[in-house]
């Protein structure tokens, strides 16, 4: 079983990391990274972020991975960041999609919501991170 | 003749004086009569007349020398013409009897011939039979003479035809010539000159008799020339039958030959096997005797079916040597009478179509080649066998004797005779492959001969035909002509036969052939497997942890799998119809298949990488809509290109067909040769998907759009326009170069493509293992530095210093970062690209290239050369120009990439510092330079021998005028050797200090402080001293020297400066800050605080931030910073002496007036 993790590399999504893989491990999942990126931006802030799920997953016996997508800089950005991760989610044969829910990041509600309805397998939006730490424990 | 007529007057004057002054005076009294009597046509007898008079002239006293050598000239000079008249006549009557008699013998001739034909008809003349060997040889030689002497008179005919269709085509020129020379020679008969001087007496005649020999003659040349115009043709047609009675009487005695060497053969072989037999017989009783008698025995059998085969070998070598050489014979006639036609008279269609038939006709070179080998192989292996035979030979010599001494009485005889047969069969042996060897030597001879003409005349050939037309010009009446051709050609066409021959033709596959259809077909059942695994390998692309090179690999090696299967199939029916078609339909019918197949492999290849999520979009990372148009362009170029090339290949593979479909073939060419103009038109074309996507990947190929975009369009337009020109063979030719151009480069680009995807996923690699460690490596210094100010309780607030400060990862040169590996094998790819797109160019385009020589007959300019001190004009042609635009592009190429290349590939493994591996790359560059450069100028004219002297001279210039320059430059290289600086380094020369930011030949680019690029020459660092911030370490020390006022604190004093230090950042930790309290000043105790800096550049900054830290830390402290002050002490002792004075009164000077 994969979860599917889309992210913009923003620092909150890194942050979600450890709460992710507790995630993963309860499921006895392994993570698919994704990174959504625009094409200009460097390859090095998908690797930090998958770097980050690593380090998150070392001693956890949760298998990460990672994949990057190129988004273009459209009117309709958010629409194809959405159809972009439904779409990984399917190549991946994921069960799951796991994303953040910060107002600040690149993949915010304004995404998730499009990707819930664009996807077919569930879709869990994470809140943003002074939230849910109470939550992901009880979790 | 003239020469044999002077002579004799020699000697006639050579009986006296006397009898010369008769002889003159009977010729010069006697002129005028004989003149008349003798009439025109005794122009033998006239010459004589006039050299006698002329040499009579010159041995009269009464004349002056003036007048002795004109009249003599004049004299000599009619003596002359009569002779040419003479001549002349002499010819014209040679052809005239010729013409007269040449009519019966061209019809005899060709009567024999028909007979001959006859005969050949018949059935074969039967061959007494022999007997004994000797007159089978003797009869087999005489057949072989009549065999060469009938194909020597074969060749002499052809010659003859050729030398006389050449001399018909200047014949025309000379006649107008000749004509015009006798209208001349007219015109001064009439009008006699006038400058007659006072010996008109004499010369007056003799004028008149010099303008009648030149009239004489200019006639009669004409004559001859008008003769020999009729001659000619007879002559040729005369050849014609010749050649054809000789070739009848050659074919009649090869048949002969034939008989006769299967006779003698025959004959050898039962020698042989008697011989055979006679040797086996004693085996029996040799096995009784001791050794080596049995052995020998054994041995004389060997010997004996070898020397039998020794004679079949020869028959065959001799037969072999003389087909190679009547062959290669052939040929170089074939070319000697192609030059001929070529020289007489410009490349006609006619010749164009002759070509062309010997074109085709022509051997292939690869199989000559194999051939020539393989004999090559036979004769080191005969030799060898000679050489052992020999030794066994002396062997015997020697052990014979010995060895029957060594025999009991009673076996003697017998060992006796085995001895004296293995000795004779030892030597017929020897004497047998010694012949074999002589025929072997003569058939490689004539085999390299051969192989050697194929070639010439195979150039020969390829470069008339590539630019000469084999159609007419494109007419509009062409269209309805083609229709009416292929009409004829379907309604020629029996369908029946061809059904028949086609179901035969498969029936009689070849088994290697029904393999390959057979693998066809397996690929073709699994497919669908193929293609569900191919999805497979796309899946881990572009993951960051499962991705590896292996997926691309076996991706493409699937996709490749799939393009092939139809190909395959078709490859093979076409294979099976080119091996087993009699039919020349099903022949043409085969190669088009196979051509096909071979144009459809790399078109399916590209459009299954294309596809949606393939190869190119995933592993390639090509963008998404380049793909998709390329994949639309596809899908319609397949059809039509398939289609197409079926057409011109079957046209092309049919050569003698009832009707001529080339003209068909043409306008197929040409309308796939412009439809694939606008399909590359439009796919390349700079708003194009597929242009943007070059150009957004930068480098050269976006950059030089208008220029490959134009070459690209223009081709197929220039193949187009050859073939409506009449230049179909050379459309053709360019035609299959040109897609062979296209598939190379189609080939490279998914070569590049897969590099660049091996390199991008390494660097990936390398990179996040990179972030890994380092990620690690700072969690650790984290959690030490967290742990480590846990246990010291800091105080509240005190910032943690940041663990990556404390330890830099050092960033050596020796250090290859991923980007260096990148950047650097990037270009090596490139680099291999290049050279593999060049070598592919050569290869493909190197057929054509002989046909190039044309270029080379286009003579810009000519100057003088002296070789070996004789003087030849040298000419500069296109060709050469050409040559040299290419030597500079390749030596552009070459100094570009070269050094990259070698200093990775080879230099590297050396572990040499990479200083020196600049220096090497650096002078690499200049050598290829300077290579290049006189290479390309070589072929303009300015080769070294001209180059040289200046040269010499500029270097003796040079050494005075530029020894500065050239000082810097050795410098230059002194400091890519020795490496006093690096790029990078901070150093101080000529008072400024700054950073080496370039380091060239001549001189060093060094930023400073300022920013300000200061280009310092390099003799600078070289000659004088140098300061190096940063050599062997960057580490340097920093002193700051504080004094405070005394009374302070001075241990507080110092802990606080101690402090300060240890909490700068820029301080290095190791070696550590030093505070120390150095003297007791006049106004300060003065103390120093020295730390370390890496960065030498930051020494201003970094002393500023001290300053800073420590002015506060002082202050808080209540610690002043002493100033200096001047204490001023008074006499005490003493009592103050005070006077005072009135002030009206002036004072002495010197005094001081007190209050």
């Amino acid at each position: 079983m994969h979860i599917l993790i889309p992210t913009a590399g923003t620092e909150p999504a890194q942050e979600n990391a450890a709460y992710v893989v507790s995630i993963a491990k309860s499921l006895g999942a392994a993570l698919l990274v994704l990174h959504v990126r625009q094409e200009a931006d460097p390859e090095t802030d998908w690797m930090a972020t998958a770097a980050a799920f690593e380090e998150a997953a070392s001693g956890s016996e949760v298998e990460v991975d990672s994949m990057q997508r190129v988004a273009e800089a459209r009117d309709d950005r958010a629409e194809e960041i959405a159809r972009a991760i439904a779409e990984a989610a399917e190549e991946g044969h994921c069960a799951l999609i796991v994303m953040g829910a910060s107002p600040q990041a690149k993949l915010s509600d304004w995404v998730s919501s499009r990707v819930a309805r664009e996807s077919k397998v569930p879709v869990v939006v994470v809140p943003r991170l002074e939230e849910k730490t109470p939550r992901g424990e009880t979790a | 003749m003239r020469f044999v007529l002077r002579l004799w007057f020699c000697d006639v004057n050579g009986m006296g004086r006397r009898v010369g002054l008769a002889v003159l005076l009977l010729f010069v009294g006697a002129w005028p009569v004989a003149a008349a009597v003798q009439g025109e046509a005794d122009w033998v007898a006239r010459a004589a007349a006039a050299t006698a008079q002329a040499q009579a002239i010159e041995e009269r006293d009464a004349l002056t020398a003036v007048e002795r050598e004109a009249a003599a000239g004049m004299a000599r000079a009619a003596a002359d013409a009569w002779t040419a008249a003479a001549q002349a006549e002499e010819d014209a009557q040679g052809q005239a009897d010729f013409i007269a008699t040449a009519a019966p013998r061209i019809a005899a001739a060709r009567e024999e011939a028909e007979l001959l034909a006859k005969q050949e008809g018949q059935a074969t003349p039967a061959v007494s039979a022999f007997e004994d060997i000797v007159d089978a040889a003797t009869a087999l030689r005489e057949a072989e003479a009549i065999l060469s002497r009938a194909r020597a008179a074969s060749g002499e005919a052809t010659a003859d035809q050729a030398a006389a269709t050449s001399r018909l085509a200047t014949l025309k020129e000379e006649l107008v010539a000749a004509r015009s020379i006798e209208r001349a020679a007219l015109d001064d008969v009439d009008q006699p000159s006038l400058d007659e001087n006072q010996n008109s007496a004499l010369l007056g005649p003799l004028r008149l008799d010099l303008m009648e020999a030149q009239r004489s003659a200019a006639r009669q040349q004409v004559l001859q020339l008008e003769q020999l115009e009729l001659a000619l043709p007879m002559r040729s047609d005369l050849a014609i039958a010749r050649r054809r009675v000789a070739d009848q009487r050659a074919k009649l005695a090869k048949v002969k030959v034939v008989q006769l060497r299967s006779q003698v053969e025959a004959l050898r072989q039962a020698e042989a096997h008697a011989a055979e037999n006679a040797a086996e017989a004693n085996v029996q009783a040799a096995a009784k005797l001791p050794e080596p008698f049995p052995a020998w025995a054994l041995r004389s059998v060997v010997l004996a079916r070898l020397t039998g085969d020794a004679a079949a070998q020869q028959v065959e070598l001799r037969e072999a040597m003389s087909e190679s050489s009547l062959a290669a014979e052939e040929l170089t006639q074939s070319l000697a009478l192609g030059e001929d036609r070529v020289e007489a008279a410009a490349m006609t269609q006619a010749t164009s179509a002759m070509f062309l038939a010997e074109r085709r006709e022509l051997p292939l070179i690869a199989p000559l080649q194999a051939e020539l080998e393989s004999r090559q192989k036979q004769l080191i292996e005969l030799s060898t066998r000679l050489l052992d035979m020999k030794d066994e030979r002396r062997r015997l010599t020697r052990e014979g004797p010995l060895a029957l001494d060594g025999v009991p009485e009673a076996q003697a005889q017998m060992a006796g005779k085995i001895l004296s047969q293995f000795t004779e069969g030892l030597d017929d042996a020897l004497a047998a492959t010694s012949v074999v060897l002589d025929a072997a030597t003569s058939d490689l001879d004539a085999a390299d001969r051969h192989l050697a003409v194929v070639r010439q005349y195979g150039d020969f050939l390829d470069g008339r035909l590539l630019w000469t037309p084999d159609l007419k010009a494109l007419r509009p009446s062409d269209g309805p002509l083609a229709v009416r051709d292929v009409t004829r050609w379907l309604t020629h066409l029996n369908m029946g036969q061809v059904v028949a021959e086609l179901t035969g033709a498969l029936k009689r596959t070849p088994v290697l052939v029904m393999l390959l259809g057979m693998v066809g077909a397996v690929l073709l059942g699994l497919r669908r497997r193929l293609e569900r695994a191919v999805r497979n390998w796309h899946e881990p692309v572009g993951r960051l942890a499962a991705d590896r090179f292996g997926y691309t690999a076996k991706a493409f090696a699937g996709d490749v799998l799939i393009s092939c299967t139809f190909p395959i199939l078709l490859l093979a029916v076409g294979l099976s119809f080119r091996s087993a078609g009699e039919f020349a339909l099903i022949r043409a019918a085969g190669s088009a298949l196979t051509a096909l197949a071979v144009v459809l492999v790399p078109l399916f290849l590209m459009r299954r990488l294309a596809r949606k999520g393939g190869l190119a979009v995933k592993h390639f990372e090509w963008p998404e809509a380049a793909c998709l148009a390329l994949r639309r362009a596809l899908s319609w170029l397949i059809p039509l290109l398939a289609g197409t090339s079926l057409v011109v290949a079957f046209i092309g593979a049919q050569p003698s067909a009832e009707v001529d479909l080339r003209s068909v073939g043409r306008l197929v060419l040409m309308g796939t040769m412009l439809t694939l103009a606008v399909f590359l038109g439009r796919l390349l074309r700079r708003d194009g998907a597929l242009a943007a996507a070059m150009m957004r990947s930068g480098g050269p190929i976006g950059r030089t759009h208008w220029l490959w975009y134009v070459l690209v369009v223009a081709s197929p337009v220039a193949v187009a326009a050859l073939a409506g020109w009449g230049y179909y063979y050379t459309a053709l030719r360019l035609e299959s170069r040109l897609l062979a151009t296209v598939l190379l480069g189609t080939g490279l680009l998914i070569a590049y493509a897969m590099a660049l995807r091996w390199l991008r996923l390494t660097h990936r690699r390398l990179s996040y293992a990179e972030l890994l460690r380092k990620r690690e490596a700072a969690r650790v210094l984290r959690e030490e530095a967290a742990a480590k100010a846990l246990a010291e309780a800091q105080a509240d607030g005190e910032e943690l210093v940041e663990p990556e400060a404390m330890v830099p990862i050092p960033d050596t040169e020796e250090h290859i970062t991923p980007f260096a590996l990148n950047e650097q094998t990037g270009k090596l790819i490139g680099s291999a690209a290049v050279a593999a797109m060049a070598v592919g160019l050569w290869a493909v385009w190197k057929d054509v290239l002989p046909a190039l020589g044309i270029l080379n007959d286009v003579t810009l300019w000519s100057q003088m050369r002296r070789i070996d001190g004789v003087d030849t004009v040298e000419s500069i042609t296109l060709g050469a120009i050409l040559l040299g635009v290419i030597a500079v592009s390749l030596t552009w190429t070459a100094a570009r990439h070269l050094p990259g290349l070698v200093d990775l590939v080879v230099l590297g493994r050396f572990g040499l510092q990479s200083g020196t591996r600049h220096a090497i790359t650096l002078l690499m560059q200049y050598v290829i330079v300077g290579i290049g450069l006189s290479l390309a100028l070589s072929e303009i004219g300015f080769g070294w021998s001209r180059l040289q002297w200046l040269i010499a001279a500029l270097s003796v210039g040079l050494g005075f005028g530029l020894q500065e320059i050239f000082a810097n430059f050795v410098s230059g290289l002194i400091i890519l050797f020795e490496r006093p600086i690096r790029l990078g380094d901070t150093v101080t020369v000529a008072d400024r200090t700054g950073v080496v930011t370039k380091i060239r030949i001549r001189a060093t680019t060094i930023t400073d402080l300022n920013q300000c690029e200061l280009i310092v020459p390099n003799k600078e660092f070289v000659t004088n001293s140098l300061v190096n911030w940063s050599l062997s370490s960057p580490v340097t020390r920093l002193i700051v020297p504080v004094g405070i006022a005394y009374g302070a604190d001075t241990r507080l004093a110092q802990k606080l400066l101690q402090d300060i230090a240890i909490k700068n950042k820029s301080v290095l930790k190791d070696p550590p800050p030093v505070a120390l309290f150095l003297e007791f000043g006049d106004n300060s105790l003065n103390f120093e605080l020295r730390v370390f800096v890496t960065d030498v550049l930051r020494r201003f900054p970094i002393k500023s931030e001290l300053h800073l830290a420590i002015d506060d830390a002082f202050r808080d402290a209540n610690i002043s910073i002493a100033f200096p002050q001047r204490d001023v002490h008074l006499d005490q002792i003493g009592p103050l002496e005070i006077k005072l004075t009135d002030p009206s009164v002036p004072l002495p000077r010197g005094a001081v007036q007190s209050s």
